[in-house]
Order: structure tokens, then sequence, then C-alpha cells
């Protein structure tokens, strides 16, 4: 077994004799003033958006049918859903919860006293990207959860059950912000490197979500951005099969593995 | 009045790798502008029209300037935030912001020092970008918007990121903590940029044209005004300058915490 | 006596800088024993390699019967250690970040809440236990830190500059936890000080390093006499003037 798959393994089996130190790490990431922050954005995104759509502009509401299909409002606000708050979220959720994996701590030299307890670099990588991985899918999710019951009463035509499988899919796109970001993190080996990094790549890669459905001659060329993926749930409002959503899900999961994998072996190197 | 120590300002204008800073992130910033002058007159026609109509500008040079306008403000921007990150709130959140502060350095010496730099970054960036939007758009300029006019809107763009870094310096002259100051500078951004993505949506909260609409939708009016911005940029670049002297002057008076 | 941990021919190199130099010397269990030497000997690198945070150049080190590069786990499990330079995570409580640290050591919870309540009692940090660390003092914070080295019950505690920044009554308290810790549970201490008179009230046995190289290691009062002089801080004077020549 490589090294890295070795650490991922490690930290897995971890999780499993060692519930008591993962709850921890989630209430301590909890806590956490950005993580607070984040909340707050993610309540705004929730009152806001029915907002922004009470009065759509007739041209762009037969813009989004004509890409997603359907005739009603919802596919306009799904995409404005995903692709103004959603992905938007996504990217600072990353940013703020990866981007400072082990590099923060090392900064502020509170890193030297995790490291002398019985954990690996890599394992405290794990430990520490599995904990903002959990806030960020938990964040994503809980507002999911409650726009179904918000959104109901305020979006002309809302379907719950598409609505929650699109976030199903889409939340692989906070988790995949938050896996590259702690990647960046120790591949860089500063918070602020990292977060440029992070900002340019991630805003780069929403900027281009749905650019396939603009123009589909791109779509096949344009698969490889994850976020492409993790839109697969709007991209197909109207099909939203098992054949259709499977595979970014798989897709993203693997990739979010290898990304904590390629992390959890950078991290070896990493000193207090 | 406390003299200026020269020593000390020309060492922190030293102090940062801005070079190299500036030419990977300008690469990465030319990379993302020629593909979108590349992309953008390749999109079907219903998506530009439905663009033309959602951003309220006309004719395919405009919807590209639109972009790529985006691409030089971002780019521009956020490698001067870290400039700024790493100027004030960085060595707070490191403990060692006292040290230097103790020093016989009056503070607005202390933050125009640490700060310049982040300007002439975000400045040399962003003039560079807005050439490369020139470059890229060869060939697409008509009777509705020339090559000066998007050079003058790319500049304008540089001018609203120094005003803002300005403003980004003043709001984390006391941040403890990189992460707060990383989302104080995505919020600053944001807060510019929220009201033009509000306007795709609900174009009828705003303005039908004028002052009002000039304001708050950036891209939009800029293009819609690019003659005059041809050469009027160096104005706004001085606008620009002064709100963010302003942003650093509010700074000076923070970052020094009783 | 088999000591509790021993280095033998210790080397490490970053580079062209030579940290440490063929350092030999042994820790018996129960005792107090002093670490000294100047800023930059290469005591914290030491005590870095006893860790397992970094990797000898060369040499051999074992403690309590492990090879710190090979099971650094294994010996991370069973010591404490506090560093000279290092932050607590400022938005966590003393009580929880003692709870989070004695799950770091596989504690079920309720066995890691006990053990904090038990070391907030016996330390005395019932008044601020459950202040953001953030905001506390050097002292408490000191404090604090003192009590993360001891949330596992170690056999061997490696303190790494332990009373600087401390006041006369922290410094006294914590010495006095030393004492008590080495008499009601024999455990073994290794105080890494440049602070000689905290040595010479603490402890029997001594090794002390300059520039990298181990100048000297045995019985403080031995030491003593074979320099002519009357405590540490002659002793090592005598010993830096001797290297310098």
């Amino acid at each position: 077994m490589s090294p890295a798959a070795s650490a991922v393994t490690a930290a897995v089996s971890n999780a499993v004799t060692n519930p008591a130190l993962w709850w921890m790490e989630l209430g301590r990431r909890l806590g956490e003033r950005k993580s607070k922050g984040l909340a707050a954005l993610y309540l705004g995104a929730l009152l806001a958006a029915p907002k922004l759509l009470e009065k759509p502009p007739p041209h762009l509401l037969a813009a989004a049918q004509s890409w997603f299909g359907g005739d009603d409002p919802f596919a306009l606000f799904m995409y404005v859903w995903t692709d103004l708050a959603m992905n938007k979220l996504a990217v600072v959720t990353g940013i703020a919860l990866g981007a400072g994996v082990l590099v923060e701590e090392r900064a502020d030299r509170s890193l030297v006293l995790s490291l002398s307890k019985p954990i690996t670099p890599a394992g405290l990588y794990a430990l520490r990207t599995g904990s903002a991985v959990a806030v960020a899918a938990g964040l994503y999710l809980i507002t999911q959860l409650a726009g179904l019951g918000l959104f109901a009463a305020q979006i002309d035509g809302f379907r719950p059950g598409a609505f929650w499988l699109s976030g199903m899919v889409h939340v692989w796109a906070p988790i995949f912000a938050t896996t590259l970001s702690a990647l960046c993190a120790v591949a860089i080996g500063r918070q602020l490197g990292a977060a440029l990094v992070s900002v340019l790549v991630l805003f780069s890669l929403v900027g281009g979500a749905f650019l396939g459905v603009y123009n589909p001659a791109w779509a096949g060329a344009l698969a490889f951005n994850p976020f492409t993926q993790a839109v697969a749930g709007v991209t197909h409002l109207g099909d939203q099969s098992f054949a259709t959503l499977a595979p970014p899900v798989v897709g993203l999961l693997v990739l979010n593995l290898v990304l904590v994998a390629v992390g959890a072996r950078l991290a070896r190197r990493v000193e207090p | 009045m406390t003299p200026i120590p020269w020593t000390y300002v020309r060492a922190e204008l030293r102090r940062e790798p801005l070079a190299f800073m500036g030419l990977s992130a300008g690469l990465f910033g030319a990379v993302s502008i020629l593909a979108t002058c590349w992309a953008v007159p390749r999109l079907p026609e219903s998506v530009l029209t439905l663009l033309s109509l959602s951003l309220a500008v006309e004719g395919l040079p405009a919807l590209v300037l639109v972009n790529t306008l985006l691409a030089v403000w971002f780019v521009a921007y956020f490698v001067g935030a870290v400039v700024v990150i790493r100027a004030i709130a960085a060595p707070r959140a490191e403990n060692g912001l006292d040290l230097l502060l103790v020093k016989p350095v009056p503070p607005e010496v202390f933050v125009w020092s640490r700060i310049l730099p982040a300007f002439g970054l975000c400045a040399a960036v962003g003039l560079g970008l807005s050439l490369t939007q020139v470059i890229g758009m060869w060939g697409l300029f008509d009777d509705q918007l020339s090559a000066a006019g998007a050079l003058g809107a790319g500049l304008t763009t540089v001018a609203v990121a120094i005003a803002q870094l300005g403003a980004l310096t003043a709001l984390t002259a006391r941040s403890t903590e990189l992460a707060g100051a990383l989302g104080l500078a995505i919020a600053v951004f944001m807060a510019v940029l929220t009201p033009t993505s509000v306007f795709i949506y609900r174009p009828d909260l705003f303005p039908v044209d004028g002052l009002g609409r000039a304001l708050f939708v950036a891209p939009t009016s800029l293009i819609l005004h690019s003659e005059l911005i041809a050469w009027a940029w160096p104005i706004v670049m001085l606008v620009g300058v002064g709100v963010g002297a302003l942003g650093l002057a509010w700074a000076a008076r923070r970052v020094v915490v009783g | 006596m088999t000591p509790i941990l021993s280095i033998e021919g210790l080397s490490k190199h970053y580079g062209a800088v030579v940290a440490l130099d063929g350092v030999t010397f042994s820790v018996n269990p129960g005792e107090i024993f002093g670490f000294m030497g100047h800023n930059g000997a290469g005591k914290t690198t030491a005590l870095r390699v006893l860790l397992g945070l970094t990797p000898p150049t060369s040499g051999r080190v074992t403690v309590m019967g492990l090879d710190p590069t090979q099971d650094p786990l294994g010996v991370r499990s069973q010591l404490g250690f506090l560093p000279a330079s290092y932050a607590l995570p400022r938005e966590m409580t003393a009580r929880s970040f003692l709870c989070y640290v004695g799950a770091m050591f596989s504690m079920p919870r309720a066995e890691a809440e006990a053990r904090a309540e038990a070391l907030i009692t016996e330390l005395g940090l019932s008044s601020f236990a459950d202040r953001r660390l953030g905001g506390l003092s050097t002292g408490m914070a000191q404090k604090v830190g003192f009590a993360q080295a001891l949330v596992n019950r170690p056999k061997l505690l490696l303190l790494d500059e332990p009373t600087s920044g401390l006041d006369p009554l922290g410094r006294h308290d914590l010495l006095e936890s030393l004492r008590q810790l080495a008499e009601t549970q024999g455990t073994t201490t290794m105080f890494s000080s440049h602070i000689l008179s905290d040595v010479q009230t603490l402890c029997r046995r001594v090794a002390i390093l300059h520039k990298g190289r181990l100048v000297a290691f045995g019985e403080a009062e031995a030491l003593k006499a074979e320099h002519g002089v009357a405590d540490m801080d002659a002793l090592y004077l005598a010993l830096a003037r001797r290297e310098r020549r």
C-alpha cells in the first residue's frame, strides 16, 4: 500500500477506533469564529434567494427554461440558487475552512503541541481536513434542509425532491473546495499563499461551471471541471435519474479521496 | 513633525517578493483573459443575446469586455489583498506586530510603507492585464467600443481595486486571525460585485439609467461610458488612490491598539 | 538501573548547520534531570529528536525502550511534552482543550472529561477553566500548557524552558508540582532550561550542551566540585569559557 493510502487508512481506522477525538474535533471546528461566520452567510443566502427571484426578467426565465428543461420558474430558481448563491458560498467555505489546515497552526505555534501527541502529521491532516469537510457539508445540507421548508412557500412550482437531489450532488462542491484548499495549504506551506491560489483556481472553476450548458459543444471538454460535475442536479433537472446523478457523485468522491490522500502524503514533511 | 525614516521606508518597499507574486498572478490572469476573448465570441447567439439583455450592454466587444474586466479586477485586487494581509494582519496573528509598532516609526509611515507595495502590485498587474485584454480583443473593436475605451475601463477597475485595498487595510488593521482577514478580503470584493449580480436578476431594483446605475453596476456602466473613460481614467485613478489613502489614514489610527 | 531515556552519539545537521554533535547521556527513572545550555545550544533539537518529530542525522536514541525514529507514536503516547514556544488554540477553553488532548491519547470521552477535571483541580486552573484560551495571561496559559503535558499520566516529562515567562510564584508552584510528581508518582522529568537557579533547585544530575556538544554530564555537586565553583551559574560560565578557548 502506498504511504498516502496508508495515511488515509490510518486516519479512517483512527476515526473508527477513536470516535471521541473526531467528535471533539468537530466541536472545536464548530466553535471557531469562521464556522459561525459561514453559518451567517448561508443564512443570508437562504433569506436573499427568494427576494432575488421575486420579479425575474422574462429573458432570463426563458433562457433557464430552455437550458434546463421544464416550463416553470423553478428552473430559473435552481440556476440562481446554485450558481449565484451556493457555488460562491462553496468557494468561500472551502477557503475559510481548508486553506489553514496545519499551516495556520504552524504559524501560530500550536502545531507543536498537537504533534507531540500520538498522532502523525498525515493523521492530523486527515483529522483537520475531515472536520473541515464535515462542517462544510453540514452547513450546506442544513441550508438545503431549511430551504426545503422555506422555499416551498415562496417559489412558484418549487419541487422539493428535485431541490434536495441536486443539493445532494452539489454538496460535493464545498467538499471539493475544502479538500483542494487544504491540499494547497500543505503544498504551498503558507496560509495566505494557499488562499490566493485557492481563490484564483476555485473562482475560475466556478466561473466555468455552467459553460457546457451555455455551449453544449464544449460540454465534453469542460467535464473535467469538478463544479460542472457538482451542478449535474441542475443541468439534468428534467432527468434526475440514478444514471445521470450517480457518475458525478462517484467521480467527485474519488477526486476528493485522491486530494486528501495527496495532502496527507505532503503533510508528512510538515515539521512544527 | 516627526521626520520620515526613509531607510525604513525603502526596506519595507523591498520586503515582499512582489515580482514573483505579480508575474504568477499576472500570468494566470492573462491566460484567463485570453481564454475569455477566445470563448465569448464562440458562444451560441442565444447566450450572447441573454448576456446582452442581462448586463444591459450591446455588441460583441462589449460582451467580451464585461467578462475580461472581471478578470482584471479579480486578479489585481486579490494579489494586492494578499500583500495587505501579509503587511499587518499576518504579523499580528503571529504575535509579531507589537515588536514592529514599538519602533520610532509613526503609524502613518508604517502603514503607508507596508501597503504601498500592495497598491503598486495591484496597479502593475492591473495595467498588464488591461493591456492583455486590449491585445486579446484586437480585431473586435468597433465604433461603439475602441481599444482606448477598453484600456480605460480596465484601468478604472484597477482604481476601484486600489480603493478596495485601502478599505481592506482599515478593516483588517486589528485582525488577529488570518482566516478572519481573508474573509474580510472576500467580503470587500463581493460587496462591490454583488450589486452587479443582483442587477442581472432584479434590474427593476435599479435606476433605468444615469448615475445610479453607473455607480452600482460597474462593468456595464464602464462600457456604456467607455469613450468618456478612455480619457477620464486618470481622474478615476486619482479618486481611487484618494479613497485608498483615506483607508490607510483610517488604518493608521486603528493599527495601534491601546 | 536501566535508563528511561538514553542518547548515544546523537548528531543532527540542518544542511551545513550542526545542531547536535555526538551527544551521549542518559536519564534514570524517577529523577528530575537538568538539561542545560545557552539559547541555540541544541536543547530543543534534542527534545524534538526524542519525540520523533525530527530524525537524527546519526546516533541512537531510546525512550522507554522504544526508538522514536521507528515508533514515534509509541513514544509520544507515554510521555508528556511542554515546548518552549507554543500557542494554545485561542477559541477553546482550558477544559475543552484538556478533554481534546485526552481524546488524542484515545481516552473515551468520559475518561477524558474526568482527567481534565482532575488536572483543573490539582493545578489550580478552576478560576479560568471555562474562559477562552486566547484571553489568558502568560502565567495562566503556561499552567494550561503544563496541564496538557500531564493528561496521559506520563512516565516521562520533557519540559522545554517551562519556567520562562512565569512570575516567581508561578515558578515556585511549577517546580513544586514537578517535585511532587517525582515523589508521589515516580514521574521522570527532563527539565530543559537556561535558568540555572531552577536547575540547581530541582535537579541532582545534569547535562550541559554548548554549541551542540555535550560539555558536562553527571551529578551537579560533583561537577561543581570538579570545577571548583559554588553554584550552577558559575559552573556553566566556567564550562562555556573553557569551550571558548
